[in-house]
C-alpha cells in the first residue's frame, strides 16, 4: 500500500492539471501502472472528475502492485455517461410530479418507454414536459423536486 | 353541451365550447391536432381548473377559460418569448374589450394586470419541441365577470372597468384573434423587437418589488427583459441575477 500515497499525489496533480487546461482527459502510463483522469461526460458545472481523490478511488489504483498486465484505470465513480443520461434542454426548475400532490412521474427502478413524460422543467412559467429519450429502466435520478437545473445538467439515467 | 365556436376563431383554427370541463388544458392536451393549425377548448366552468404547479384556479361561470392546443413553428431561441407573447395577446384583448391601454400592464413572465391587479392568468404546457415546432397547450383564464377574492395577488375583472361586462363568447372571439396575432408576431419579428414591445407594456421594471425564488422571498428591482425571455433583477446587496422561474409581487 506504500505506493498508494504516491499515486494519490500523482492523481491529484493530474486532476489539477486537467482543471487548469481545456483537455478532457490526461493519461499517464509507466511500466507498472497507467492512470487516466477524465472530465465527466455530462459536466454538472464543468467540474473535472476529481472523484479520484475520494476515499473509494485509491482502491482502484491499488492493483498497480499486481502485474502490469492489469492496468488500473481511474475513471472516477461511474460518471453519468453516454446516451443513457437524459440531460436538461434548458435552465429552469425541475419538478418530479405533475403537481405537488400528485405522484412522481418516475422513481428509481421504474420502467419507461421512449416518449413517456418523466419530469417537468419550468422556465418562464412554461411547464415543459420532459420525455424519456429511450426505453428502459430508470437507474438514477440526479435532480430533486423543485430544484433549479442548468442547461445540459443530467436529469435521469435510463439503462 | 358542446358548441362549435370555430367561426369565432381565426381561419384554420377550430374552437369548441364545453359548458363544463375538468380542465380546459387537460382536454386540449388530449386532442389529436391532425393537420389543424390550432384547436381551442373553451370551458364555461371547470371543476379542476389549475394554475402553476397545480394551484387551483377558481372557475366560476362568466369568466373565460380557454386553452389553445397548437403546433407552433418557433425558433429554439424564441421559445422563451412564448409566455411574453401570449401575455401581450391577452393585453391586446382586454384593451379591445374597453380597458384603458395605460392601465393594462404585463407582469413577468405572463400575467396581465389592470391598475396593478391581476386580470388574467396563463398556464403554458409545452409537450414537445421537435424539428423547430413546439407542440404546446396555452391555457388562459381572463376575469371577465368577477374575480377571486382569495388570490395570492390582488385581482380585478374586466366588467368592473367597462360599461357592460363582455360575454364569454365575445371575450373568446377577442382573445383568439389577439393571441393569434401575437403568436405570429413572436414567430416573425426579430427578438429585440419582441423584447422592446413587451418592455413597453411591462409592469414593475425599475420598481422595488419582492421576488420569490425557490420559496425564498427577497426584495429586488427588475432591470429588464433578456433576449431569452428571462428577467434581469438587482438584489438589495447590489448583486444582479437572471430569473428563469419565480414570481414577482408588489
Amino acid at each position: 500500500m506504500s505506493k498508494l500515497i504516491e499515486y494519490k499525489d500523482l492523481i491529484r496533480e493530474l486532476a489539477e492539471m486537467l482543471d487548469k487546461s481545456s483537455l478532457s482527459e490526461i493519461e499517464v502510463e509507466e511500466e507498472e501502472f497507467r492512470i487516466r483522469v477524465a472530465r465527466e461526460v455530462a459536466p454538472v458545472a464543468a467540474a473535472p472528475a476529481v472523484h479520484v481523490a475520494a476515499p473509494a478511488a485509491p482502491a482502484a489504483v491499488a492493483p498497480a502492485a499486481a502485474p502490469a498486465a492489469a492496468p488500473a484505470e481511474v475513471a472516477a465513480e461511474p460518471a453519468p455517461a453516454g446516451d443513457s443520461v437524459l440531460k436538461s434542454p434548458m435552465v429552469g426548475t425541475a419538478y418530479l410530479s405533475p403537481s405537488p400532490d400528485a405522484d412522481a412521474f418516475v422513481a428509481v427502478g421504474s420502467s419507461v418507454k421512449e416518449g413517456d413524460p418523466v419530469l417537468i422543467i419550468e422556465a418562464m412559467k412554461v411547464m415543459n414536459q420532459i420525455v424519456a429519450h429511450k426505453s428502459g429502466k430508470v437507474s438514477q435520478i440526479f435532480v430533486g423536486d423543485a430544484q433549479p437545473v442548468e442547461f445540459d445538467a443530467p436529469l435521469l439515467q435510463i439503462d | 353541451m358542446i358548441d362549435d365556436w370555430s367561426s369565432l376563431a381565426p381561419s384554420g383554427t377550430r374552437a369548441r365550447y364545453y359548458a363544463t370541463l375538468a380542465s380546459s388544458n387537460d382536454t386540449a392536451r388530449g386532442l389529436n391536432l391532425g393537420g389543424e393549425a390550432g384547436h381551442w377548448v373553451i370551458a364555461g366552468t371547470q371543476s379542476q381548473g389549475r394554475g402553476r404547479q397545480g394551484r387551483a384556479w377558481t372557475s366560476t361561470p362568466g369568466n373565460l377559460y380557454a386553452s389553445l392546443r397548437t403546433a407552433l413553428p418557433l425558433e429554439q431561441a424564441k421559445t422563451g418569448l412564448l409566455p411574453l407573447g401570449v401575455g401581450l395577446g391577452v393585453r391586446d384583448c382586454v384593451v379591445k374589450l374597453g380597458l384603458s391601454p395605460e392601465g393594462v400592464r404585463c407582469k413577468w413572465p405572463n400575467d396581465v394586470l389592470f391598475g396593478g391587479k391581476k386580470l388574467a392568468g396563463i398556464l403554458i404546457e409545452a409537450l414537445e419541441y421537435r424539428s423547430g415546432v413546439l407542440d404546446v397547450v396555452i391555457g388562459i383564464g381572463v376575469n371577465l365577470a368577477h374575480h377571486p377574492g382569495d388570490a395570492q395577488f390582488p385581482a380585478t375583472h374586466v366588467g368592473a372597468h367597462v360599461p357592460a361586462t363582455p360575454s364569454v363568447r365575445d371575450g373568446f372571439a377577442c382573445l383568439a384573434g389577439a393571441v393569434n396575432d401575437k403568436l405570429s408576431f413572436i414567430q416573425q419579428a426579430p427578438v429585440d423587437e419582441v423584447v422592446g414591445t413587451w418592455s413597453a407594456h411591462a409592469w414593475g421594471i425599475g420598481q422595488r418589488v419582492t421576488i420569490r425564488v425557490d420559496g425564498d422571498m427577497r426584495p429586488a428591482t427588475p432591470l429588464g427583459l433578456m433576449p431569452d425571455g428571462s428577467l434581469k433583477v438587482r438584489l438589495d446587496d447590489g448583486q444582479e441575477t437572471v430569473l428563469y422561474a419565480g414570481d414577482i409581487f408588489a
